[in-house]
């Protein structure tokens, strides 16, 4: 719905006109950024450690040394992960299984973050498919995919979705970000069409992860930041909420999440028959 | 001596009023071509000092004096003095015609009394817009617009560049109440708040109160912006219009039985969308895009004692783009009233009234095709008395009550559509008020208006009460149960006294300070964590766990005018308390949730400033200059770590100037120029890589510690009477308009993204493969400079 309320607004302001300006802002001191995903597919799995810089810093070597990163889980496996670039710390041996609870402890200069999260049932995801839609003013002419499954009820699930084209990751964009929960939408969910389009020989393939509330709210309020639009139509900005805990100083979590969540893909290569 | 005078005067008036009988003289102050109604006419007695009324909002007036011969004085500003002898044996029915003022060019204008109410009335923080100034004002694409010519006076701010949100004396913009003929309008903007929905051709007077509030106002904390519709010539029939570069206008009026009874239909339009339509490009010419205005009115004189009107307003904004994404939205207000006198001195009006606000949206993309339908309805009753007890005091008194139904959101979905049924829950509200006010003369000097509001909100079934778990946080989780009420049980019920007080003394014949007091208490608001009205505001009641706003109010004023009354000036200052302010969670679901106390944060606010104005009303060069220092906080818990922060639309600095000069009579000039301290905003104060992606960081203790630039305008217009021969009826005028005339652009808002190919516009379809990213800010401005053009007519 946001997506419309900006076509109308561009539409209103059709003398609208941007310009690059160059603000004084304030630098804060760099804060610790923790990134790090756990699926049930195949590891290995990659927590990054990162600290903050000045907005305007070009392409800045963020990547910290020296954390202590160890994941561990319910059935008391426990792995210390490898840095194995400046920043990128990665698991060997550890393999995420559904209904596991896995928990991420990082350790940085004398302070302790902690989260902790469960992979909960895959999505049911039946087919994919595809048709040609048409050049409209809404959408350009391609070929566009159409997803069909399920969604358990009652209950709230809430998913993302990350396409693929040839091997290389798609939507990218903050306008191309696919984020959905499963509120207002039946338990059968035929017909689901994503709104890009593609060409023949387009190699696609779609990963849908199922997410704890927890996450949903935070990539929700990371959309927020980044349409933020400084106040005026948007909520005033403030950092995404982090499900990763400051065991040391709670009043200072860190930046970042810590993903925990099962993931289904499907493959299609687009085919002038069907 | 003269102090000697003065006692000696008031002495006399006692002991005549102990020796002598006394009567009423009472009757309507019209407009002697129209037949309107004045309000707020002056009626002085001349031979007894300081003694006299104003007309009420139905132009009645009523003095009860000693027996005796008197002289009496009508005026109105931009009407010629009537005077009129009276001998007043008995009571008296006196109906005056006022006469507007012909201003010829080489006249030198000679008033034999100048407007000093400025100076000698009790009231203050109050300005009163007269519709034919404004119409000659500039005006973005020509669009008369009332709200925006509000936003020029000293204390009242907009959200940003070209919105018709009202943010008074640091109160937001779901605090005003916005009254036409009564019934209040809950969205006042059109085309997402470039427009306002109030068509100037039939409005009749405009006044905003920002302090020191009558008692017969409630509901809202910080202003009630009261609008009167026309009444429609009672004497002929007449029709009049414009054309514009966005719309058009239409109005008739005249009378149905001639003095007794007339209407008014008046209409516009935009056309937007037909030059959308006559585009060859197809992304554009599918689209629809317009709004429309109207305002009908009827009124009937039964006989001297009792009258009748009925008004209404209809307004709605029409999107369509492309038959798969619909947004509509609208007001509408219908208002019966009938005024009543009971005797010379007893005047009632009764009003039945019901207003509805309401958005839809429909998509149909597939098998993501549903239709959202929300609104909001209140049907309302008062009764509004005014006793004229005496020269020296006038009471009001009266009761009102108020059924709200909040329907917030119904989703329904098409065929094959993979959403579900939808709705939130209806509520249901009952809202009373019971007040008395009197407006007492204690002497020459001291003249103070004092009142007292009672007023009760009270949430009744059907509805639904969610229970948490005591001692934490409200949430989704912690949600432990639910009540249910059954159809008109009380679930809830809020309930206070809301004191007014405003006191005027009189330093000497030109200038006077200025004292006032008011609390005001508001049980419904808007459920928004943005700054600008969207269409698809949704209200919220006061209920178990949200509580009444609360605000007290304190100003004091200094009033003088020079020059025989040419120029007012005033000085206010105010400090304003609000309490129970509410605001969101960062990625607060608002439109779609039943239980949205789990989203909501609430708190304390506080605003204060002083405001500088001058004017000149008289003249062939009239206008007004004027400034605001202010600032306006707020401290809530969960934001900005607890401290106090400054609200959004906190400007420091505020001015506006606006001029008109009447060249020739002909030809009238006239300039506006603004100047605003940029919003309160949060910049980032870094950045950092998450996702694949680069976020810009905000520091959660600085919120709007930053400042957007600063904004300033011109705007100038030109409107040219044609040559309008005197015994001909069609009357013509062209208005040419440019708004922003030094093509300031001025920042909308700033945004923080990636500039990828050292090109703003950047579009990966078009402009090629991404060679380069670098983090930037971008401004967005939406108007450079507009030109456009209006002919109006009449005849």
């Amino acid at each position: 719905m946001k997506r419309y309320i900006q076509i109308i607004v561009i539409l209103l302001l059709f003398q609208q006109c941007q310009q690059e300006v160059d603000l004084n802002l304030k630098n804060a001191e760099p804060q610790v950024v923790i990134e790090g995903i756990i699926t049930d597919a195949e590891g290995p799995y990659t927590v990054l450690v990162s600290e903050t810089f000045n907005y305007y810093d070009e392409s800045p070597e963020t990547g910290v040394s020296g954390a202590e990163v160890s994941i561990s889980d319910n059935e008391g496996f426990s792995e210390v992960l490898e840095e194995t670039e400046k920043g990128i710390y990665q698991t060997k041996d550890l393999r995420g299984k559904v209904g596991n609870t896995y928990t991420l402890h990082v350790r940085y200069k004398g302070t302790d973050y902690e989260s902790s999260g469960t992979v909960l049932e895959p999505p049911v995801f039946d087919s994919l498919t595809y048709r040609f839609i048409e050049e409209t003013p809404l959408k350009d002419e391609g070929y566009y995919l159409y997803f069909f499954g399920k969604t358990p009820k009652p209950g709230i699930s809430y998913y993302r979705w990350l396409v693929y084209k040839n091997g290389e990751l798609f939507n990218t964009e903050p306008e191309d970000f696919l984020l959905a929960s499963d509120e207002f939408v039946n338990e059968e969910l035929d017909d689901l069409e994503f709104p890009f389009a593609f060409d023949i020989q387009d190699t696609l393939r779609l990963e849908m992860y199922t997410l704890d509330r927890s996450m949903f709210d935070y990539y929700n309020e990371l959309l927020i930041i980044l349409f933020n639009d400084g106040g005026l139509f948007s909520p005033p900005p403030v950092n995404p909420v982090s499900n990763i805990k400051n065991l040391t100083d709670p009043q200072k979590p860190p930046l970042g999440y810590f993903q925990v969540s099962p993931v289904v893909d499907e493959e299609v290569i687009i085919l002038d028959a069907l | 001596m003269k102090y000697g005078y003065v006692i000696v005067t008031c002495l006399l008036l006692s002991f005549q009023g102990l020796a002598q009988s006394r009567h009423t003289i009472s009757g309507y102050v019209r407009d002697g071509n129209s037949g309107e109604e004045m309000i707020g006419a002056s009626v002085v007695v001349s031979e007894l000092t300081g003694t006299g009324t104003i007309t009420n909002a139905y132009g009645y007036y009523s003095l009860t004096l000693p027996a005796g011969s008197y002289t009496l004085k009508f005026n109105f500003i931009g009407y010629e003095l009537i005077e009129r002898q009276v001998d007043l044996q008995s009571n008296i029915k006196l109906d005056i015609n006022l006469a507007e003022e012909n201003l010829q060019l080489d006249e030198i204008v000679i008033q034999s009394e100048k407007p000093e109410d400025n100076v000698t009335d009790v009231k203050m923080s109050r300005e009163k817009l007269q519709v034919e100034k404004i119409k000659a004002l500039p005006a973005l694409f020509g669009e008369v617009d009332l709200v925006k010519t509000l936003q020029l006076l000293p204390g009242i701010q907009s959200a940003g560049e070209g919105t018709t949100g009202l943010f008074v004396r640091g109160g937001s913009a779901d605090q005003n109440l916005i009254l036409l003929d009564e019934a209040t309008v809950y969205n006042a903007s059109h085309f997402l708040g470039f427009f306002s929905v109030f068509n100037a051709d039939a409005i009749k007077n405009v006044e905003i109160y920002k302090g020191g509030i009558p008692a017969r106002f409630g509901g809202r904390l910080s202003s009630i912006l009261d609008i009167q519709m026309k009444e429609g010539n009672s004497k002929k029939f007449a029709m009049s219009g414009g054309i514009g570069s966005i719309s058009s206008r239409l109005t008739l009026e005249g009378p149905i039985v001639k003095d007794k009874s007339s209407f008014i239909i008046s209409g516009r339009r935009t056309y937007a969308d037909m030059f959308l339509r006559l585009s060859p490009n197809e992304d554009v010419n599918s689209n629809i895009l317009y709004f429309y205005d109207l305002n009908a009115k009827a009124n009937y004189r039964i006989d001297e004692k009792n009258r009748i009107f009925v008004s209404g307003y209809f307004g709605r904004d029409v999107f369509d783009f492309d038959d798969t994404f619909g947004l509509d939205w609208g007001n509408a207000t219908v208002t019966t009233r009938w005024n009543h006198l009971f005797n010379d001195r007893l005047f009632l009006n009764t009003t039945v009234l019901f207003s509805n606000f309401g958005y839809g949206f429909d998509i149909d993309d597939g098998a993501q095709n549903f239709e959202w339908e929300s609104n909001l309805q209140e049907w309302g009753a008062k009764l509004d008395f005014t006793y004229f007890i005496d020269p020296r005091n006038t009471l009001t008194f009266g009761v009102n009550s108020i059924l709200h139904r909040f329907a917030p959101a119904t989703i329904t979905p098409g065929d094959n559509s993979i959403f579900t049924d939808f709705s939130l829950d209806n509520r249901y509200a009952l809202e009373h008020a019971i007040y008395v006010g009197n407006d007492h003369k204690i002497n020459e000097k001291l003249f103070i208006q004092y009142g007292l509001r009672y007023s009760m909100f009270q949430n009744i079934g059907p509805g639904k009460v969610f229970l948490y778990e005591e001692g934490v946080p409200r949430s989704d989780e912690t949600l432990t149960d639910s009540v249910s009420y059954d159809r008109l049980e009380s679930i809830n019920f809020y309930h206070g006294l809301e004191p007014r007080f405003s006191a005027r003394y009189m330093l000497n014949q030109q200038s006077s300070v200025k004292a006032s007091y008011n609390r005001m208490r508001q049980y419904i608001q808007i459920a928004s964590n943005s700054t600008a009205g969207l269409p698809i505001d949704r209200w919220i009641p006061v209920d178990t766990y949200i509580e009444p706003l609360i605000g007290d109010q304190i100003a004091l004023g200094y009033f003088r005018n020079f020059r025989e009354n040419t120029f007012e000036a005033s000085v206010e200052v105010y400090y304003k308390w609000m309490d129970n302010l509410i605001d969101f969670k960062p990625a607060a679901e608002i439109l779609l949730n039943n239980n949205i106390e789990t989203e909501i944060l609430s708190g304390k606010g506080w605003a204060y400033g002083a405001e500088f104005l001058v004017k000149k009303n008289v003249g062939k060069t009239t206008g007004w200059l004027g400034y605001t220092i202010s600032r306006t906080e707020r401290q809530i818990d969960g934001i900005n770590g607890g401290e106090k922060y400054n609200a959004k639309y906190d400007r420091t600095h505020d001015i506006s100037l606006v001029v008109s000069h009447q060249v020739s009579q002909r030809l009238t000039l006239s300039a506006n120029w603004v100047y605003a301290t940029g919003q309160a905003v949060s910049f980032p104060v870094g950045r950092y890589n998450v996702d694949g992606r680069s976020i810009p960081f905000y520091d959660d203790l600085r919120r709007n510690a930053d400042r957007m630039p600063s904004y300033h305008r011109l705007d100038l217009s030109a409107t040219l009477e044609a040559k309008n021969k005197k015994n001909k009826r069609w009357q013509s005028s062209w208005s040419f308009s440019i708004y922003n005339a030094y093509a300031r652009q001025n920042a909308f808002s700033i945004t923080f993204e990636d500039i990828v190919n050292e090109d703003i516009n950047y579009d990966p379809d078009e402009d090629g493969p991404e060679t380069s990213r670098r983090p930037g800010s971008i401004k967005l401005y939406l108007f450079s400079l507009i030109p456009s053009v209006t002919y109006n007519f009449k005849f």
